[in-house]
């Protein structure tokens, strides 16, 4: 894979174009999800906070999954407050970030084909650039620490065959060099856009969410607990939880890891 | 009460599971769904398709498992009394999946005996990604988990015993 340089953030543009009050830039970190968390406990920051790493070296992932970035790609951890949101919406929140970020690359890239793989990566041209990770610290008030791994200038034209087949860039699906701080920028705006929505109790993103989503009348196999179910994918309910038609009817699944997704 | 003594409302307790398996094996049933306020029972019989959930977060009775099992084998047992009016139930706040610790390599959060205040972090509950730290809320001692890691949860399901008196 092209290794491109460090990106040079423009901190002051970010702060005068988005919501951002406060932006952490580190040249290397391990993770920024790590470093937002804690943060998180700091009451003297403003929120919302931006932890930024021109280079992360421990990306996480769900378990043990790695984020694996190279220069050129955007590892950012927005630290924000989310209000008193029921426990039973929260899970939505995978969804409304996921499409911020489908949003955020269309308005900078307004051909590309994006699509939402539930419950939150992003997939461009049919292949993932784009990962998500959200954890909700304990610290009061409620807050979230959404953190966000995109593939910018960070070419897979040289990679490996396999991870060329699973795996692009920004720059790949436009062919051009992009500036990393307008793809930054259009992604906070959008998150601050689409979470301001979602705090709003009567808000509703499913039509959204159904609009993008990349797995609909998809064969699937989600792992859950320990199982394996397969079915075709009927879309996503209002809820969030994804639907899959299988041998016993239609299920429906707040959780659980797709192994395998497949065109009928 | 005691942790010893058995409760008779209690749907997890070993006789009353008996029971229904007798009453579905002399029925022929296929599957008993039992529930009471926040507990929960579903026993199935009979060679399993590979039974795909029709709802992924049921709470775990695949089989007459006798009750919710504690996290590690060092748990409860030295813990003193799980019941009594000193002992209060943390709860899980949103369906998800329970993990004892913040990824695969960490300690757990808690164990049994560990003194807890209201902002100590308990467990994490996870839905479709978002991973949520689940605060103690109240002070006291863990003296039972209830919850095996990565076990999926319903809202409500208890998740460790906490005696305040301590």
């Amino acid at each position: 894979m092209a290794d491109a340089p460090s990106p040079q953030f423009q901190v002051d543009r970010i702060l005068n174009e988005t919501s951002v009050e406060h932006i952490e830039l580190h040249d290397e970190l391990i993770s920024t999800n790590n470093l937002a968390m804690e943060l998180a406990g700091r009451s003297d920051l403003p929120r919302p906070t931006l932890v930024l790493a021109k280079t992360q070296t421990g990306g996480r992932g769900r378990g043990k999954n790695q984020w694996w970035s190279t220069g050129g790609s955007l590892t950012f951890s927005l630290l924000t407050n989310l209000g008193n949101l029921p426990g039973d919406r929260i899970p939505q929140l995978s969804l409304t970030v996921g499409l911020a970020i489908c949003q955020a690359i269309e308005s900078v890239a307004p051909l590309a084909d994006v699509a939402l793989k539930w419950p939150n990566d992003v997939y461009l041209d049919g292949k993932k650039v784009a990962g998500v990770l959200i954890e909700l610290p304990t610290n009061p008030p409620p807050q979230a620490i959404i953190g966000i791994g995109l593939n910018v200038n960070n070419s897979f034209t040289t990679a490996p065959e396999e991870l060329q087949q699973t795996a692009t860039s920004l720059c790949d699906a436009v062919e051009l060099e992009l500036d990393i701080n307008e793809v930054l920028i259009a992604c906070l705006q959008q998150l601050t856009q689409h979470i301001d929505l979602f705090r709003q109790p009567t808000a509703s993103l499913a039509d959204q969410w159904r609009a993008y989503h990349l797995l609909q009348g998809m064969e699937i196999e989600l792992e859950v607990y320990s199982k394996t179910v397969t079915g075709t994918c009927v879309g996503i309910d209002d809820d969030g939880a994804l639907l899959l038609e299988t041998e016993k009817g239609t299920s429906r699944f707040l959780g659980g890891v797709i192994q395998r997704f497949e065109s009928r | 009460m005691t942790g010893s003594e058995p409760n008779p409302d209690e749907v997890f307790e070993v006789d009353r599971i008996r029971q229904l398996v007798e009453l579905m094996e002399e029925h022929g049933l296929s599957e008993i769904d039992l529930r009471r306020q926040e507990q929960r029972i579903r026993l199935r019989r009979g060679q399993g398709e590979s039974d795909a959930p029709q709802e992924f977060f049921v709470p775990a009775t695949p089989a007459a498992a006798p009750a919710p099992v504690a996290a590690s084998t060092d748990s409860s047992q030295a813990a003193g009394p799980t019941d009594g009016e000193n002992i209060q139930v943390i709860k899980s706040p949103m369906v998800g999946t329970f993990y004892c610790r913040a990824n695969p390599d960490a300690p757990s959060f808690v164990n049994v005996g560990d003194p807890v205040s209201a902002e100590t972090t308990v467990c994490i509950i996870e839905a479709m990604k978002v991973f949520n730290e689940i605060p103690a809320e109240i002070s006291g001692t863990i003296v039972a988990i209830l919850v095996e890691d990565e076990e999926p949860v319903e809202f409500g399901k208890p998740l460790f015993k906490v005696d305040t008196s301590k």
